[in-house]
């Protein structure tokens, strides 16, 4: 998803009139995309909210005219999700200073590089994630490619192709999946 | 292992993108039945992000207020002149400039207390701002 912004921006009390005009309907799709987006990174889903609301309130994040709210809100969501995931990926950490150092009781500098064994770690739970995923539907060979293929960013059409479902049949595959891991992951996936 | 460490990561991330397509494409019903199942009724839901996204903007509004009003203080305290006004006429001035400007009112409400009407203390204080920009300084409310 991307915006780009071609079109000038409402203002503040138009963006607090159409969120105050939104349905329940989207109230509930906007707290699911929150959901999804918070999910992997131990972030609350209204925080997320939050912030979307008030950076676009504040106008630190542009709201173009020819873009839904909702859709607008999601894609800040997902950028403020994105952000914080850097900040975690680049968090300080301390490293010790060198044996040879001459000054004792030194405080060791921050280094902004990733902690490596951190990263080991972080990238073995995730991929314990993505095993109990796909372990969700064994049996059914059909859900494994289309899991396995839109963690791999393949397009509804070559999935189709490959699956050779027609489009209601991918459809409502696609919700199977979704709605299964919505269950068995409803606060995060957790290895 | 993978070769490249944030691999699984970005898969799940992709997921995750393809779950909002999903949902953001979902016709009302369906979506309505979802959240019904993971959050139960969806007119509560929707008090309580209406209730989130107020209090947002209601703690927006004051750190702007805050912030103009520091920026005030600060003109003043540099310039270190005192402005002396008709409060009553300022008052009233203030009370017409608001009758006439439901934007300004509505702002103002909003600035105010999550809502309710600005107190005392509030009006005086933005009569005061107000006489600090020079806005009543046409001769009749200055003494």
């Amino acid at each position: 998803m991307s915006i780009k912004e071609t079109v000038s921006p409402r203002t503040q009390d138009e963006f607090a009139d159409s969120i105050r005009r939104l349905t329940a309907a989207d109230w509930g799709r906007l707290r699911k995309v929150a959901g999804y987006y918070a999910r992997s990174w131990s972030i609350e889903p209204d925080d997320l909210l939050q912030e979307a609301f008030r950076r676009a309130f504040a106008g630190s994040r542009k709201w173009p005219a020819n873009v839904d709210v909702v859709k607008f809100l999601a894609e800040a969501v997902r950028s403020i999700a994105n952000g914080e995931k850097e900040k975690a990926g680049t968090r300080p950490v301390f490293v010790p200073i060198s044996n040879f150092s001459e000054v004792e009781n030194s405080v060791d500098p921050p280094d902004s590089r990733p902690n490596v064994e951190q990263s080991l770690q972080d990238e073995q739970e995730v991929a314990k994630i993505k095993t109990a995923l796909l372990a969700l539907f064994q049996g059914d060979e059909i859900a494994q490619i289309i899991l396995e293929g839109r963690m791999e960013n393949m397009q509804g059409d070559e999935l189709r192709e490959l699956t050779g479902l027609d489009s209601t049949a991918y459809e409502s595959k696609c919700k199977l999946i979704r709605r299964r891991i919505d269950k068995k992951f409803p606060d995060g996936w957790k290895p | 292992m993978t070769k490249d460490p944030n691999k699984n990561r970005e898969a799940l991330d992709r997921l995750a993108d393809s779950f909002v397509d999903d949902v953001l494409r979902l016709p009302d019903d369906e979506i309505l039945a979802e959240v019904k199942e993971d959050y139960g009724d969806p007119d509560e839901l929707t008090k309580i992000m209406r209730a989130l996204f107020e209090r947002t903007i209601s703690e927006e509004g004051k750190v702007r207020l805050a912030a103009v009003k520091k920026a005030i203080a600060d003109v003043h305290k540099r310039s270190g002149h005192i402005i002396h006004i008709d409060r009553a006429a300022a008052r009233q001035r203030y009370e017409g400039m608001i009758a006439n400007d439901q934007d300004l009112s509505a702002k103002l409400t909003l600035a105010a207390r999550d809502g309710e009407k600005q107190s005392e203390r509030d009006i005086e204080s933005a009569i005061e701002d107000l006489a600090e920009l020079g806005v009543f300084d046409d001769g009749n409310d200055k003494k």
